[in-house]
């Protein structure tokens, strides 16, 4: 027996040792959690410099079940910024809701794993224990404050549908195994070019689209989302807002443009008509909110929406960037919501019994704390698309691709939607600069410690990639050229 | 001509149709020829010949979920490390290194759950 390769999944085992290393010095500590942090912090940014590093040629472990290319590094550095950034909003967050504990971060790192995972896995198997590692993880973190009726509510309506959605897509795995023999991406890929299976493979494709269409919260299968973004803690809605909605596209974009490769006319028509459903139905609901926190949660289904426009000019030839344009909007998607939820974190830790992220609340807020005002300004900017933020970037290319693939209605329906978008957007800058607030309660210290810092990173992340995008866009430019090699 | 693997698909459905059907069909002629005779004394929980007391849902401690969720993991360990020792001779030096990483991983987990206090009994 020879001894295994482990340099592909370093980046991985580096998270791995640092959740572990988080569970042992936990139950040491008194209140003050700077050790764990510290620790979490160090092992995150650990294996982004690892992924970085190793992701010059093209590495393969376990029978070619991981493969770590550029294209893994891309996300792996993605989701590591990801999860970066919501372990420095948290602590502040979680003194002032009365659970500030460890397991909190070691329950982010396992996610982060499995979200890893999920963007090098080449094989069903991998790729499903990989969901199953960031969908649990997600559940508990979902449930955290568990003292707390809504928060419980939320983890249990995330576990029960959550379950659900997977066995799909376990249902639609073993209908591709049945047919092809094998759970590796590439056989089936080889195994299914040319065959007359048409009805199975779209009843299958249909499937995973069903099981990951959950995950990344697009409509039909977008229930959930308000609900648990709404009671789960706010720094949880961020990391879910941004983390498993990467890692569910990254598995999405290989595994169709791999698994499903001779079903794309199918799969291409079934995402238009997702991606107008998603669409429509978070832009309707985005507008009737009145709780911030939900309608950021309505607003992330209608971006999942414009996302969904990419795959539909995906599945219509690989030559119109379809693939690196999505690559990038979640790049600038995840910067940008990040942000915009930073914001929210940071008012709800100044009044933890007052603020309840009403439009209400937020009216003077622009008097108030001028800072958070300007800079949740410049996050709604990018969310909205305008010019000069991440958002606008994104969506420029992503449209782009779509007109690229001589979908030209769709890119029209999804401006629209995106102007539409600017109606709930800045119907919220409204209230900060021009409304007079009813109760006016103060901030009680400013935009401070690890989260002042994980706001910056988040607006210089929305400004970098909003002016200089070139160094983002020719890493996804790179990754996206082969899956395999 | 019918599809191979969709000929395929449609005896296995065959299958899981019959197969239900005979269940049914198996319960319901039970159900015609048994003797029935209704006394409330039958619904009774039998426990050792004793009536009972109350009912059995009473709330009890949470440390023996706790405890059966520990006893649950730690015992899986130990199948998972009896195959283990009976060929590691064959397996080689990488089997006895994974089992030490398995074995301190679940450490880890040994010092948390005892340094939170479950396994202290008050």
């Amino acid at each position: 027996m020879e001894w295994p390769d482990i340099i592909p999944i370093l980046p991985e085992i580096i998270v791995a040792v640092a959740a572990l290393l988080v569970l042992l010095v936990e139950p040491f500590l008194k209140a003050d959690k700077t050790a764990v942090i510290s620790i979490a912090l160090v092992g995150v940014l650990a294996s982004a410099v690892a992924a970085f590093a190793l992701g010059g040629e093209v590495r393969s472990a376990f029978s070619g079940m991981i493969v770590l290319n550029t294209y893994a590094v891309f996300f792996k550095v993605l989701f590591a910024a990801a999860a970066f950034i919501t372990i420095l909003m948290s602590p502040r967050y979680l003194e002032t809701g009365g659970r500030h504990l460890g397991e909190y971060y070691a329950l982010v790192l396992f996610a982060l794993i499995g979200m890893d995972i999920l963007a090098a896995a080449r094989d069903f198997v991998a790729f499903y224990v990989a969901l199953e590692l960031m969908a649990i993880s997600s559940y508990l973190l979902a449930g955290f404050y568990r003292y707390r009726i809504k928060s419980n509510e939320s983890a249990l309506k995330y576990f029960v549908t959550g379950t659900f959605a997977s066995a799909f897509t376990l249902f639609g795995i073993s209908i591709i195994y049945g047919l092809t023999g094998t759970t590796n991406y590439e056989h089936i890929n080889f195994a299914l070019a040319g065959t007359g299976n048409g009805t199975i493979v779209a009843f299958a494709t249909a499937m995973v689209v069903a099981g990951l269409g959950f995950k990344v919260s697009m409509a039909p299968f977008h229930m959930w989302t308000p609900d648990v973004y709404h009671g789960a803690p706010t720094t949880i809605a961020a990391f879910f807002s941004v983390g498993p909605k990467a890692a569910g596209f990254s598995a999405i974009l290989i595994i169709f443009a791999t698994v499903f490769e001779s079903s794309a006319a199918f799969w291409s028509t079934l995402f238009i008509v997702l991606s107008v459903i998603t669409m429509f139905v978070g832009s309707v609901m985005a507008i009737a909110q009145t709780n911030m926190k939900r309608m950021l949660a309505y607003s992330s289904i209608v971006h999942v929406g414009y996302l969904l426009t990419g795959l539909a000019a995906l599945g219509r030839g690989a030559t119109n960037l379809a693939g690196e344009s999505i690559m990038l909007y979640l790049a600038a998607y995840t910067v940008m919501n990040l942000g915009a939820f930073g914001i929210l974190t940071y008012l709800k830790s100044q009044r933890p019994d007052e603020f309840d992220y009403s439009l209400k609340s937020f009216a003077g807020l622009g008097r108030r704390s001028p800072w958070a005002a300007v800079l949740l300004t410049l996050f709604l900017f990018s969310l909205t698309g305008i010019p000069g933020t991440a958002g606008f970037i994104g969506k420029f290319y992503l449209f782009t691709a779509v007109v690229r693939a001589d979908l030209v209605w769709l890119a029209v329906v999804a401006v629209i939607f995106s102007a539409i978008s600017a109606y709930y957007y800045l119907r919220l800058m409204v209230y900060m600069f021009f409304k007079e607030p009813e109760v006016d309660f103060q901030t009680v210290e400013p935009i401070q410690g690890t989260l002042a810092a994980a706001i910056a990173l988040s607006a210089v992340g929305v400004l970098y990639i909003g002016l200089l995008p070139s160094w983002v866009w020719d890493n996804a430019l790179r990754a996206f050229s082969n899956f395999f090699g | 001509m019918v599809n191979p693997t969709v000929d395929l698909f449609i005896q296995f459905f065959l299958m899981v149709v019959l197969a239900a059907g005979l269940f049914i069909a198996m319960l319901w002629i039970v159900h015609r020829l048994m003797p029935t005779s209704r006394n409330p004394n039958k619904g009774i929980p039998y426990e050792c010949g004793v009536v009972p007391s109350t009912d059995a849902r009473v709330p009890y401690n949470v440390h023996y979920y706790l405890v059966a969720v520990l006893f649950v993991l730690f015992d899986l360990e130990a199948v998972f490390m009896y195959p283990w020792a009976v060929a590691l001779r064959t397996l080689g030096k990488v089997a006895f290194v994974d089992m030490i990483v398995f074995v301190v991983i679940l450490l880890v987990g040994f010092i948390y759950v005892w340094r939170k206090g479950v396994l202290s009994w008050e």
